[in-house]
C-alpha cells in the first residue's frame, strides 16, 4: 500500500540481464537463473525453473516450486506446500523428486514420492506415500511412522461413518480388529495350526511348533504336538480297534 | 517515464480483458512489462512467458505454459491445460480430462509430456516424475466420470481400466473406499503398506501378495482360517451340535466340561478328548 495515496500500487523489480523472471511483491530476491519467479514477499529464489508463491520462502536448488510460508527445500526437483514453524525454522523438504506437504512443521508430514527408490533415482509412473517418517522404503506403496514408541500413539485407525473404531494399530504394532479376519493361514507361536491328512497313522508330519494339532481325517485320531521333532504328536482320543468294536456289537446283539 | 509506462500498462491489465507479461525487449535487452489483450475473453491473468488461450477465466503464472481451456489455472513451468476446470501447480504437466487438480513435477531431461493420460476427474492428483499421480484425493468415490461431493477417498498408485468411449486407459479409485492402496508388483517383492515406529523398527507390513505381519499382539472378533481352530461352546449340549465347520475345530460343552475336537465335518464328527 502506498502510504501517501493510501492505495495499492504495483511494485515491480526488473532484473536486467537475466532470463524472463516474475517478481510480484516486495523484498524479494531473484537470481539471474532462467525461468524463476516470486509472487509474495520476503522470498529468495536463487535457482532455475523455480517459483515461490507465498512469503519468506527460500529456494536455492533448481526445479523447485513452493507454495506457502517459511519453506526451504534443500534438494532439486521438489514441490513443497505448507508452512514452516517460523523464519528461523523453515519447513525443509530434502527428499528428491517428492511433493512434500505439512504445516507448522520443520519437515513435511506427508511425502508423495515418484517411484520408490530411496535417493535420486525414480521409477516411472508409480510411486509411494510416506507419512510422518524418513525415506520411503524401496518398493513400498504406503509407509506410516508413528509419533511415539510406547503404545501411546497409533499408526492407523479405521472408523465407520459414526466414529466407531473397527481397526487400530498402535505404535507397538498391536492390532485390534473388531470384525472377522479371514486369512489363508495364521502364523503365530501362540496359536495352534491345524494339520490334516487322510489315513496317516505314522504321526506324520513333523510338528512346526508345540501345541499344533494333527487330525487323521481317515482314522479319526486327534493329536497335539508336544515338541517339534518327528513323532512328537500325542493322541488325545482313544481309538478302538475295528475288530474290538465289531465283537462288542455282536456280544451286545 | 518508463516506470510510469510500466505501471500504466499493468493497471490496464488489472482492469480486465487483458493480460500482462514480462518479456525481453530484443532491442534494449531489458525486461519489460507488456499487455497482451485477449479480445472476447473474460479476465485473464498471464504472468510470465506463456501462451494463453481465448477462453473464459484462465490464468497462467510462470513460464512456457499454455492453456486453451476455460476456468483453468497453471502455476509453474512447461505445463499445458487443454481441458476445462483444471488447476495445475508444477511442471511438465499435460491434462487429458476436465475437472482435475494436479500437483505434479517433472524434468526437462526425462520428458516434457508427462501426465498425458490417466487423469482422474474430480480428484487432486499428486506426484513427481510420474505420468500419473502417485496419490489421488477423490471427491466422492464413484469409479466413473462422476463424483459425489462431500465424502471421498484416497487412491495410492494405479488402478486402470479401459474406457472404450474415449479409447483410453483411465485410472480410477474403487467405489466406496476411503483408502485404496495398490502395490507395485504381485510377486511378493513389494509392499502395500509398512508401519514403522519412530526408530524405524517395522511393526506391521502387508506385502503385495497380502501376507501380513504384525509385530505386536493381535485381537480380532474371530479368525476364519482353514488352519486355525475355531472354538464353539454351549451348555448341556450332548448331541454334538453344531456340525463341525472344519477339521480341528474345538467344541466345549460348558455344562459337562467336556472338550471335543472335530475329526470329521459330518454331524457328530466330534471326538471327545478328555477322560
Amino acid at each position: 500500500m502506498n502510504p501517501e495515496t493510501g492505495k495499492f500500487d504495483y511494485y515491480i523489480q526488473v532484473i536486467p540481464g537475466s532470463g524472463t523472471v516474475i517478481n510480484f511483491g516486495s523484498n524479494n530476491t531473484l537470481s539471474g537463473d532462467p525461468l524463476n519467479g516470486v509472487v509474495g514477499h520476503n522470498s529468495t529464489v536463487n535457482a532455475a525453473r523455480s517459483l515461490s508463491i507465498g512469503h519468506n520462502n527460500t529456494i536455492t536448488q533448481d526445479d523447485n516450486i513452493v507454495f506457502g510460508t517459511y519453506l526451504a527445500p534443500t534438494v532439486q526437483h521438489n514441490i513443497t506446500i505448507g508452512r514452516g514453524a517460523d523464519v528461523s525454522s523453515p519447513m525443509v523438504n530434502s527428499k528428491y523428486g517428492t511433493v512434500g506437504i505439512g504445516y507448522f512443521a520443520t519437515v513435511p508430514t506427508l511425502y508423495v514420492h515418484s517411484g520408490y527408490e530411496v535417493g535420486e533415482t525414480y521409477v516411472g509412473d508409480i510411486g509411494g506415500v510416506s507419512i510422518g517418517g524418513p525415506d520411503l522404503d524401496t518398493l513400498t506403496a504406503l509407509q506410516l511412522t508413528s509419533h511415539a514408541s510406547d503404545g501411546s500413539s497409533y499408526f492407523l485407525k479405521m472408523k465407520d461413518s459414526t466414529g466407531v473404531e473397527y481397526m487400530t494399530v498402535d505404535d507397538l504394532g498391536n492390532m485390534v480388529l473388531s470384525g472377522v479376519l479371514t486369512v489363508d493361514s495364521l502364523v503365530c507361536s501362540h496359536t495352534p495350526t491345524i494339520h490334516t491328512a487322510v489315513g496317516d497313522t505314522s504321526n506324520y508330519h513333523t510338528p512346526n511348533k508345540v501345541g499344533d494339532m494333527f487330525i487323521d481325517s481317515s482314522g479319526g485320531g486327534v493329536y497335539v504336538s508336544t515338541g517339534t521333532a518327528r513323532g512328537d504328536w500325542v493322541l488325545l482320543n482313544v481309538l478302538l480297534p475295528l475288530v474290538f468294536v465289531i465283537r462288542r456289537k455282536r456280544k451286545t446283539a | 517515464m518508463k516506470r510510469i509506462l510500466i505501471i500504466l500498462l499493468l493497471s490496464i491489465s488489472l482492469a480486465g480483458y487483458s493480460q500482462s507479461r514480462l518479456q525481453l525487449n530484443p532491442i534494449t535487452g531489458d525486461l519489460e512489462l507488456s499487455a497482451n489483450i485477449a479480445f472476447m475473453a473474460d479476465t485473464l491473468i498471464n504472468l510470465g512467458d506463456n501462451s494463453p488461450g481465448q477462453f473464459l477465466v484462465n490464468s497462467l503464472i510462470g513460464h512456457n505454459n499454455s492453456s486453451v481451456s476455460k476456468n483453468s489455472m497453471i502455476i509453474g513451468f512447461n505445463c499445458s491445460a487443454n481441458c476445462a476446470d483444471n488447476f495445475v501447480m508444477g511442471s511438465y504437466f499435460k491434462c487429458s480430462s476436465d475437472h482435475g487438480f494436479a500437483i505434479s513435477g517433472g524434468s526437462m531431461e526425462v520428458s516434457q509430456t508427462f501426465n498425458q493420460h490417466g487423469r482422474i476427474p474430480g480428484s487432486v492428483g499428486i506426484g513427481y516424475f510420474s505420468q500419473r499421480g502417485a496419490m489421488h484425493v477423490h471427491s466422492g468415490y464413484n469409479s466413473d466420470d462422476t463424483y459425489c461431493g462431500d465424502i471421498g477417498g484416497v487412491l495410492i498408485n494405479r488402478y486402470w481400466t479401459f474406457k472404450s468411449y474415449i479409447n483410453r486407459y483411465q485410472y480410477y479409485a474403487d467405489s466406496a473406499l476411503a483408502l485404496s492402496v495398490y502395490s507395485h508388483n504381485v510377486d511378493g517383492s513389494s509392499y502395500m503398506m509398512k508401519l514403522k515406529d519412530s526408530e524405524g523398527v517395522e511393526k506391521f507390513s502387508i506385502n503385495d501378495q497380502g501376507a501380513t505381519t504384525v509385530a505386536g499382539s493381535f485381537e480380532a472378533g474371530s479368525v476364519i482360517s482353514n488352519y486355525t481352530p475355531m472354538v464353539y461352546h454351549a451348555a448341556g449340549d450332548t448331541s454334538y451340535i453344531p456340525v463341525p465347520v472344519k477339521l480341528g475345530d474345538l467344541y466345549i460343552d460348558t455344562s459337562q466340561k467336556d472338550v471335543y475336537i472335530s475329526n470329521n465335518t459330518a454331524r457328530g464328527g466330534w471326538q471327545k478328548v478328555n477322560e
